[in-house]
């Protein structure tokens, strides 16, 4: 299970917290400077896992890490979850955001908080892996977008919002297509 | 005057939708709050930070307050909020102001609105109470981005005691039939199992068709159910095993939707799950194991190591062997996939390496023998992840013959480590071996 995510800069200073799991806000707190103090000690060229944080819980977590440019991204997690496997999660989180801003900034992720917490809600939920394609998040973040297009349009640009509307409609077509695209588990069904 | 020229200059991009100001709309942030942010870069001390948040949680609770805020005002502000509360600041009065936007007004305003509860209080405030109503009307809307919605904020928002009152609605979405509802829905009921396991018994018909669903997405989320299960009684769940082994086909024969795939590597976070819980499987259980030995054989030999994903994988798929009723063959054929990891210069698969020597070393301490000299390597290693991890597995290599060795070098370790933490662990290992061994002698200074 995951049950932080964390992203702070160089100096330490929180971008993006998420706790997956009940903790005081002293010690969420805590928790982000401690993260950020043992993962900001490590050099470049070391591994990207690393255990014995005290506070999150103990023994059987760790933290998986990655460091891009001026960004550290901090899953926090137990011994259930794959290593590489998170590392890999945590890059399209990235990707996933790259795209979603066009070339990612420190600032997107302060004043966007909301789309970045809207990606995150796309791939994990209640701390579990939830999706991992890239494209399948994008998609559900832009039907949002389109959302806020449309309702930001119809006080200020009514033409804008029947265009946002026709536009809505179009991918929404193709998911619909895309869905039910996936015949070979539906016969496992009877095998199970 | 500075307030109105401000609202004014806030508005004006939005004004001008599409039109002239595009770059300044796409950054986002208004003025205030973009002058905020380089006000608290510039910050000297924590008190200049503290009286520079104050006055600005002052500002956004007047302005909360006003009776005329649109909309996408009052959302800038809620998150000029999460801001505030994410450097730890009190924003206990904007509670209300979530609320309140979770429970009315547009799709978007409620999204919002549930977004700034579960950031600011989790299920044991007592606003919750207030937001029931809202996440049980929205989980049966018919439309999806609000069944959604809901759904993710019931696996943040709700507390033991509300389950019973949800319960019925999100087994209802179970069968809706957009995928992504069903999806989310099994990721609710995982929630509620972690949060009071006995809800999930009378459930196991319908926890079964999930992972029976048509679409593979929601037999993964389903799997986190039964990782669970199997976790207290594995052998009530060995009934599934043909069924993975059949997805595990499958997916090595690509027969899932390439939206699967990853750097080419088919459905890999998926067949990690199928994985681990075919380890909670077969352990202790031999007539459990020995359906898996090919497929996990399969799973060895064809998983391209390309990609770091792939080895994730082949590592998890090594775990697996481990864990499960022992086979000589699978072991040998382990054992040589773990010098793959050992001797690579990328860390991370080294750290792994460690590890899973870890685990084939509790099967049987003769695996070790060849690795030796790397082990001792790790030992040294300037990565204290690395070393840390190699400690570990000193400690499960210890034998009659060489636990006096290993404890000397768990000692050493003590001496030169810095952090508290680590020194208390290897204690606890050398008080472990010394325990455990105690008819020897030990000469340890």
């Amino acid at each position: 299970m995951i049950r932080a995510i964390l992203v702070f800069n160089n100096h330490g200073k929180p971008r993006i917290s998420k706790f997956y799991q009940y903790y005081t806000e002293d010690m969420q707190q805590q928790i982000i400077r401690e993260t950020f103090q043992l993962v900001s000690k490590r050099d470049d060229n070391v591994c990207n896992f690393l255990e014995g944080g005290t506070l999150i819980g103990g023994s059987d977590f760790k933290l998986i890490y990655r460091h891009y440019a001026t960004l550290y991204f901090v899953f926090c997690v137990d011994s259930s979850e794959s290593e590489l496997g998170i590392l890999d999660l945590i890059q399209v989180f990235v990707e996933t955001l790259d795209k979603c801003f066009e070339n990612v900034c420190e600032l997107d992720l302060i004043f966007h908080v909301d789309k970045v917490h809207y990606i995150l809600g796309e791939l994990c939920m209640g701390g579990m892996v939830l999706e991992t394609n890239m494209t399948e998040i994008l998609s559900r973040t832009e039907e949002q977008n389109r959302l806020e297009k449309q309702e930001a349009g119809i006080s200020a640009a009514p033409a804008r919002a029947i265009s946002a509307m026709k536009e809505m409609n179009i991918p929404q077509r193709m998911k619909d297509i895309k869905l039910p695209d996936l015949p070979s588990i539906g016969n496992i069904a009877g095998k199970f | 005057m500075s307030d109105i020229l401000e609202r004014t200059l806030s508005t004006l991009p939005r004004l001008l939708v599409g039109g002239l100001a595009p770059a300044e709309k796409e950054r986002g942030g208004s003025r205030a709050f973009r002058q905020f942010l380089r006000s608290i870069g510039n910050v000297k001390s924590k008190h200049d930070e503290e009286s520079l948040v104050k006055k600005e949680l002052s500002l956004l609770k007047q302005k909360l307050a006003m009776p005329k805020v649109s909309s996408s005002q009052r959302q800038e502000i809620l998150m000029r909020l999460v801001y505030c509360h994410m450097l730890a600041y009190d924003v206990s009065f904007a509670y209300i102001h979530a609320v309140k936007q979770a429970q009315q007004g547009t799709v978007l305003e409620k999204k919002v609105g549930y977004l700034t509860c579960a950031l600011f209080f989790d299920a044991s405030h007592e606003f919750v109470v207030l937001l029931i109503n809202t996440i049980q009307k929205d989980l049966q809307s018919s439309n999806v981005l609000e069944v959604c919605m809901a759904l993710t904020a019931t696996t943040q928002l709700v507390s033991t005691e509300m389950i019973p009152a949800l319960l019925p609605s999100v087994q209802d979405r179970l069968s809706h039939p957009k995928e992504i509802v069903r999806r989310k829905a099994v990721m609710c009921l995982h929630r509620f199992q972690q949060m009071a396991p006995e809800v999930i018994d009378p459930l196991l018909p319908v926890i079964h068709k999930a992972l029976c669903d048509k679409h593979p997405s929601v037999m993964w989320a389903a799997l986190y159910i039964y990782q669970d299960l199997s976790k207290g009684n594995p052998s009530g769940f060995t009934s599934l095993i043909p069924g993975l082994i059949s997805v595990l086909t499958q997916i090595l024969n690509r027969k899932l939707s390439a939206d699967y795939e990853f750097h080419t590597v088919p459905a890999p976070w998926l067949t990690v799950q199928i994985l681990k819980l075919m380890a909670k499987l077969g352990a202790n259980n031999p007539s459990a194991s020995e359906k898996m030995y090919p497929i996990l054989k399969e799973v060895l030999q064809r998983t391209e190591p390309s990609h770091k994903i792939g080895l994730a994988v082949i590592y998890e798929c090594l775990e697996t062997i481990a864990a499960i009723s022992p086979h000589n063959g699978l072991l040998e054929l382990a054992t040589k996939c773990v010098s793959r990891f050992l001797s690579a210069t990328n860390l991370n698969l080294k750290y792994l390496g460690v590890k899973i020597l870890t685990s084939l070393v509790a099967v049987n301490p003769h695996y070790a023998v060849e690795h030796q000299s790397t082990v001792l390597d790790c030992l040294e290693h300037p990565d204290a992840s690395i070393r840390s991890k190699t400690l570990e597995l000193l400690h499960r290599m210890a034998q009659p013959g060489n636990v006096a060795v290993i404890c000397q070098k768990l000692m050493d370790h003590f001496q030169q480590a810095g952090d508290v933490h680590f020194k208390t662990h290897l204690l606890h290992r050398v008080n472990d071996l010394t325990q455990r061994h105690e008819t020897h002698s030990f000469n340890i200074v």
